[in-house]
């Protein structure tokens, strides 16, 4: 392995609370560089995908920069690695009914719903603080962490377990729903590493440092 | 729900300060509050940071979000900041510069309009109403202005049941700075009242203050912005009699 660290690039498409992010990343030793370009995008080794906020809005502003196409040339073509986080995790699957409805990027196969019908007639919805996630065996994210991790998060919408081809972590809240995935060089977490004190940091080194195979 | 231990840091005028009912005392600015009270480790203990500017001095605006961005460079949890947002640009701003929420207290009696604005934008969870309250027998009043304005209450519940505040930060008028302990009968009393995750604020001066509060269970969240008492081993050893009393925290290691 290299001494010398490839500059992490935090996709920037005008929605995000890109700062935390940045901050750990260079707590973490990185350099990071934030970028809507779609060129720097489809050339970075490793990306990070934020988002906060809805999910057309989010697509609209992506493919008004050709972001979409950057990230596709560097993840598809590239083997570049990206993390989406929260709204960027889900903006890597297929689909979402946020709001009217609207393909994702379709990185990873799936879809995005609300939570339960059920789930918000106990429950306040969006689900928000820290809850405890369930890590998949053989996780590269959840190397080093308990089997059960305290992570914070902040959501409406969610993915829901069910076949996939990618590694599932899984968090309750009135249902299961997926967490986060792992797929090759492709990884999402609907919870904030970020805003999750020590196990965020863990799993966004976990992320950072992974080797490709 | 796991609960919450919240620190709040106040920015006045360029300065973060100590508040004894509503009297400020200048402590440090951000570089102080790294070199004397390590502040990055002290927030491993937190769930939480608030940062309120109670300058009432819009040309201190600038200088507050710098703060709040120095802060949050090193701090890894969620951030709520506040104090004089009176637009939806002030707003923006305050995200822009690193909080996932904000806190609006005179815009909820002044500007109802705003804080709609503010929680379609940017979503009912990033708007904290924050208040000032005191307990009158078994009935309470909400000010602001540092005490001094009374202030409909019915209000807090109209913007709550529209949908408009995600959560109410408390802080207790009698109590605020005394270090005397906490007044659980304002949240008990207003549970009553609002459907949202309550924090309570407002007069610990030692962990057990916090412990008492926290247990209540009408209490999502309590918080202190008694540095000298909390900030260094403080937050450490009430993280741990909370854990050790039986009450849900997140944990990491």
């Amino acid at each position: 392995m290299s001494n010398l660290l490839p500059p992490v690039t935090i996709v920037d498409y005008g929605m995000g609370n890109i700062r935390s992010i940045e901050a750990a990343v260079r707590h973490l030793g990185y350099e990071s560089r934030v970028s809507g370009d779609r060129t720097v995008i489809s050339e970075s080794e490793i990306l990070v995908l934020p988002g906060v906020g809805s999910f057309p809005a989010a697509m609209k502003a992506i493919k008004a920069r050709e972001i979409d196409t950057g990230i596709r040339d560097a993840v598809a073509s590239r083997k570049s690695k990206i993390m989406g986080i929260c709204l960027g995790m889900q903006l890597l699957t297929d689909f979402s009914s946020e709001d009217g409805g609207s393909p994702g990027l379709g990185i990873l196969g799936g879809a995005v719903e609300r939570f339960s019908r059920h789930v918000a007639a106990t429950l306040p919805v969006p689900h928000i603080g820290f809850n405890s996630v369930v890590a998949p065996e053989g996780s590269v994210l959840f190397d080093g962490l308990p089997p059960e991790t305290d992570f914070y998060f902040v959501h409406s919408f969610r993915m829901a377990t069910g076949k996939s081809s990618a590694l599932l972590a899984t968090a309750t809240y009135g249902e299961k729903f997926v967490a986060g995935f792992e797929s090759g060089n492709v990884f999402g977490t609907q919870f904030h590493p970020e805003k999750s004190q020590s196990n965020g940091l863990r799993l966004l080194a976990n992320f950072l440092g992974s080797e490709l195979t | 729900m796991k609960k919450r231990l919240i620190f709040t840091l106040l920015y006045e005028k360029g300065s973060f300060v100590l508040s004894r009912n509503f009297r400020t005392q200048k402590i440090g600015d951000v570089r102080w509050l790294g070199s004397h009270y390590n502040f990055e480790k002290a927030s491993r203990f937190i769930d939480e940071l608030i940062l309120i500017n109670i300058s009432g001095d819009p040309s201190f605006d600038e200088h507050f979000r710098e703060t709040l961005s120095e802060v949050v460079s090193g701090v890894f949890v969620p951030v709520a900041a506040g104090g004089g947002v009176r637009t939806v640009d002030d707003a923006a701003s305050l995200f822009k510069f690193g909080a996932d929420k904000i806190l609006v207290n005179r815009a909820i009696f002044e500007d109802p309009v705003l804080v709609s604005t503010l929680s379609r934008r940017f979503g009912q969870q990033a708007v904290v109403g924050s208040v000032d309250v005191r307990r009158i027998g078994s009935d309470f009043q909400v000010y602001t202005d540092k005490g001094t304005q009374v202030q409909p209450a019915d209000r807090l519940g109209e913007l709550i049941s529209q949908g408009d505040l995600g959560e109410l930060y408390l802080n207790s008028l009698d109590r605020d700075g005394t270090g005397q302990g906490m007044d659980p009968g304002i949240a008990e009393i207003l549970d009553n009242s609002f459907q949202v995750p309550l924090i309570l604020a407002g007069g610990a001066g030692k962990p057990e203050h916090l412990l008492n509060a926290i247990a209540l269970p009408y209490v999502n969240a309590v918080a202190t912005a008694n540095l000298l008492n909390f900030v260094g081993d403080g937050l450490r050893k009430t993280r741990e009699s909370i854990v050790n009393s039986g009450v849900e925290l997140a944990q990491w290691g």
